[in-house]
């Protein structure tokens, strides 16, 4: 198999890639070894930032944060609800830091107002009301896996490749460039890519795969802990108006807020699950500033793992900064070798547009880069992933004859079935996880309790499933959604949990 | 909301599950004038229908009783904590056969084999191990058992039921199988609560009739027809006869995911019991209070929607359920119980609660947690006495057990509810 450019990694850096790349009429295959976002791209807390969150630390990020996010805004309006933000600090925060922050913002030239306590408490009715301070920014929310579906929707459309659970095996390398790649699909398959140009997007992992091609990329790793709301506790984003720390960041994901985040250093990239003692630390700082989240009932728990880089090799000069980073590996001797790690959600078009112009170089490739006037594409089949739009839809016009699988998200069968013959039609893999990340089904207070039951039966009606497949497939769902749910059990979802345990374990007894 | 005092009980049992259902049976069964309250449904809606009695022991061994009976007095040595252990063989065989001979006394007939447990399969094409079965579940025990040409039919519109999910999954186990989908007469609009409308509906004999026909013509010979448990809210029997009459085969009910018909009847069936002895039945109402003179408990105070009440009582049975029933209340540093604020046995802390994986067999410690009693099934209190002479407990808000693991859920239910009841009959007898 040949390409001009084999992307490593399916997050949204990948995915912003090969669009980019897509765009300028290059051919690109992208290789992912688990799913689309499987990394710290589903992983996040869906922040649109403004850049006021960085006015203080890293004027770089800032900047970047604000002119991206209203690039943003316009070019890919289906993925973000504008929902704007709110800097606000309780009594006990620090009168100095409040006092520099709307200076900070004006130097870096983003736009904040200030609120009068009154004000923001009606803006926000959640807000404590040992509110001391108030400011208004342009944070937004964004949705990070319609996003990445649809930057893949648009580079498939121009020609790109996407190749999920498809796992880099290793490089066959000459003494100055990479000949071929050698990946190895689920089906045990093995396949040989010969690419002109090979781009490492793979986020935490990037240590990992540069190190197959001989290469030392030195990666510090962060863990992120966040938890999910079962209902939207405020209209905007919340940042917490001090140095940034465990727990001051609560934002609105459609239906549920999401609250966030823990720093924590890792040994290596490889996720580790939320912990209790996290879970706790969450809900203690966020109650500060939204007291109601101290008796929230919360669906997950989840982690990610922040790529920091600490390394050399730096193109864009930005490794000191939480930025991102292009590394050019042709300093190690590979003329066709490229590491790019680091940077949020909010720069990801940034860093596609930053790594395409390296490749492009190298290739002798002058088409200019179009993601900055060019809008992204708004598909039907992904916009299930936008938590609340399915209870929307149906509420609109509720339709008797398509059912909903999933009833805490509202997800009807119509909707997965559209997924089902989508995922078909790319040969991609069909199971309980895939669907479930491009649509809503088991997202909700069921956590898949009812539905991944539900979808798994839908899925031996479509004649995807044989013999007993679909019981080891619901097993590994429940396995999977065990790991958000273990620690945020207590209360309702505990009682919710219970009715779980009675169903899977004294009903169908799928622990025997 | 006035404070009017104005029932007045012999035994109050709280919670409208199986074992509070139980223990209001037992009561007036021996001639108490009996009040039952219960703010939920109970959880028994979302039982399968089939009772367990104890289908593994020792869970780290996963062993597997043929003889549900051996299991228990193993665990009785194994497990002195056990509600089973503090209950005695004798306490749980009287318990267990004198609600099966009340429920004989219903439309509602039960089965198994003497001494022997039974396997059934479930829509999930699992196969649950279990000890009586209702009748109408009785064939598909036995076609499982021969392993016999069997039809599972499923009809549209119908969701959580998949023939198709049930037979791929059974096939190496059940190789004779084969799913076939049919148009029920008269379905509803909505799917919610499709599997209770489907059952009022096969009460008509004419719905039956069109059922009946659009059976016939899918067989193939099958020598049995399986389908999911809906052969009507009452008289399912009846329902089942008039069926196999018609098909020419004999016909079974599968277990469905909630709500359960088959729960459902075994609900109305208790009920129907407890108003001919006379209970008093206070659903929907809460128990909030209870109001006590040093050790004695005097009366119960039950909140409904626009008033509370006093029922003054000599005695109480707490059959609250764990966290769904709200019997006990979790929060994140610790369980309490929801009513008296008893002292909860549990694991230390939150992060020993559970395992790291949700399905493993040794069962999550958080499912031992509840109320530890003395050998009259009485709450312990901080002093680890007897917190009421007068107050016992029963079902799964007990410490000590793993009911969704064990398969034990209805036994516990039923025979602490009996020891219950004898308990307090004891205490009465001995006060008096």
């Amino acid at each position: 198999m040949e390409t001009e450019v084999l992307i490593i990694g399916g997050g949204i850096t990948g995915a912003g890639l090969a669009r980019d790349l897509a765009l300028r009429g290059v051919h690109c295959i992208v290789v992912e070894a688990k799913d689309i976002n499987a990394g710290a791209s589903g992983a996040n807390n869906g922040l649109l930032h403004s850049g006021a969150r960085y006015v203080s630390n890293d004027p770089v990020s800032a900047k970047e944060c604000r002119d991206e996010s209203r690039l943003l805004k316009t070019l890919a309006a289906a993925c973000i609800e504008n929902t704007g933000g709110l800097f606000v600090a309780v009594a006990g925060d620090d009168e100095t830091y409040i006092a520099e922050f709307p200076r900070l913002c004006a130097r870096h030239g983003i736009p904040v107002r200030e609120l009068q306590r009154q004000e923001a408490l009606e803006l926000e009715p959640a807000l404590a009301d040992t509110l001391i301070a108030a400011y208004l920014v342009e944070d937004a929310a964004i949705n990070p896996f319609r996003l990445s579906l649809e930057n893949i929707t648009q580079a498939e459309a121009h020609g790109a490749r996407f190749m999920t659970h498809t796992e880099l095996v290793g490089f066959e390398r000459s003494s100055s460039r990479i000949e071929a790649a050698h990946v190895r699909q689920k089906t045990g398959k093995e396949i040989i890519i010969e690419p002109q140009q090979v781009v490492n997007a793979t986020g935490p992992w990037a240590g990992n795969v540069a190190s197959l091609a001989g290469i030392s990329v030195p990666i510090v790793y962060s863990k992120g802990t966040l938890l999910v709301t079962q209902t939207r506790v405020t209209t905007s984003v919340i940042n917490r108006l001090r140095p940034p720390a465990d727990g001051d960041i609560i934002s609105p994901g459609g239906t549920v807020s999401l609250v966030g985040t823990t720093s924590v250093g890792l040994e290596s990239p490889s996720p580790t699950h939320p912990t209790i003692a996290e879970v706790d630390l969450l809900v203690t700082e966020a109650a500060a500033i939204i007291p109601s989240l101290a008796a929230m009932r919360y669906v997950r728990a989840f982690s990610g793992v922040r790529p920091l880089v600490s390394g050399k090799q730096v193109v864009d000069g930005r490794a000191l900064s939480r930025g991102f980073v292009v590394l050019d590996h042709l300093e190690a001797g590979m003329s066709n070798f490229i590491t790019v790690t680091g940077g949020k959600l909010t720069s990801f078009r940034l860093m596609a547009e930053k790594t395409a112009d390296l490749v492009c170089r190298r290739l002798g490739v002058t088409a200019p880069c179009l993601t900055g006037t060019v809008a992204l594409s708004e598909t039907e089949i992904n916009q299930w992933t936008e938590p609340g739009l399915a209870p929307h839809i149906w509420l609109e016009q509720p339709n008797p004859k398509d059912p909903l699988l999933c009833e805490c998200e509202m997800v009807p069968l119509s909707a997965v079935d559209q997924i089902i013959d989508n995922l078909t039609a790319q040969r991609e893999t069909l199971d309980l996880s895939a669907i479930s990340l491009r649509s809503r089904v088991g997202r909700g207070s069921c956590q898949g309790a009812f539905c991944g039951f539900r979808l798994i039966a839908h899925l031996y009606e479509c004649g995807k499933l044989q013999s007993d497949q679909g019981l080891s497939q619901l097993k590994q769902f429940l396995e999977r959604r065990w790991h958000g749910l273990r620690p945020i059990l207590w209360g309702s979802q505990l009682a919710q949990e219970e009715l779980q345990e009675a169903l899977h374990c004294a009903l169908f007894g799928l622990e025997m | 909301m006035d404070d009017t005092a104005q029932d007045k009980a012999d035994l109050v049992v709280i919670g409208a599950g199986l074992a509070g259902m139980a223990a209001a049976l037992f009561a007036v069964e021996s001639g108490l004038k009996t009040v039952l309250v219960g703010s939920t449904a109970g959880e028994t809606l979302f039982a399968s229908g089939a009772l367990d009695l104890l289908g593994i022991h020792p869970l780290e061994a996963q062993k597997l009783w043929e003889n549900p009976w051996d299991g228990i007095s193993l665990l009785i040595k194994d497990w002195p904590e056990h509600p089973y252990a503090r209950l005695g063989l004798k306490n749980i065989r009287n318990g267990w056969d004198a609600f099966l001979d009340i429920l004989q006394r219903s439309d509602l007939g039960y089965r198994g084999r003497p001494e022997r447990n039974i396997m059934l399969a479930t829509c999930a094409g699992t196969v649950k191990i279990t000890h009586q079965v209702p009748e109408t579940m009785w064939p598909g025990v036995v076609a499982l058992k021969e392993k016999l040409a069997t039809l599972i039919v499923d009809f549209e519109g119908m969701q959580d039921f998949s023939a198709l999910q049930m037979v791929e999954t059974l096939r190496s186990r059940w190789p004779r199988l084969r799913a076939k989908r049919l148009e029920f007469p008269y379905l509803r609009k909505s799917v919610d609560q499709q599997n209770v409308f489907m059952a009022e509906a096969l009460t008509s004999p004419e719905v039956r009739a069109r059922m009946a026909e659009t059976v016939n013509s899918s067989l193939r010979g099958e020598e049995m027809v399986g389908m999911p448990a809906i052969l009507g809210l009452r008289q399912s029997q009846a329902v089942l006869a008039d069926l196999e009459e018609k098909i020419g085969v004999p016909v079974f009910e599968i277990p469905t995911m909630p709500p359960s018909v088959p729960g459902l009847r075994l609900k109305d069936a208790i009920e129907q019991e407890l108003l001919r002895c006379r209970a008093v039945l206070m659903q929907g109402r809460r128990a909030v209070a209870i109001n006590k003179n040093g050790r004695t408990c005097l009366s119960v105070v039950v909140q409904s929607e626009r008033s509370r009440e006093t029922v003054e009582t000599r005695g109480i049975v707490l059959a609250t359920g764990r966290f769904l029933g709200g019997g006990l209340v979790a929060g994140r540093k610790g369980i309490r119980e929801g009513l008296l604020d008893l002292p909860v046995y549990q694991p230390g802390k939150r992060n020993d609660w559970h395992l790291h994986n949700f399905l493993d067999p040794r069962g999550h410690p958080v499912n031992r947690a509840g109320l530890e009693v003395d050998g009259f099934l009485r709450p312990l209190g901080p002093d680890r006495g007897c917190a009421c002479e007068n107050l016992f407990a029963a079902g799964s808000v007990l410490a000590h057990q793993d009911w969704k693991r064990m398969k034990c859920g209805s036994g516990l239910a039923i025979a602490t509810a009996y020891g219950a009841v004898r308990s307090f009959i004891n205490y009465t007898d001995s006060s008096l």
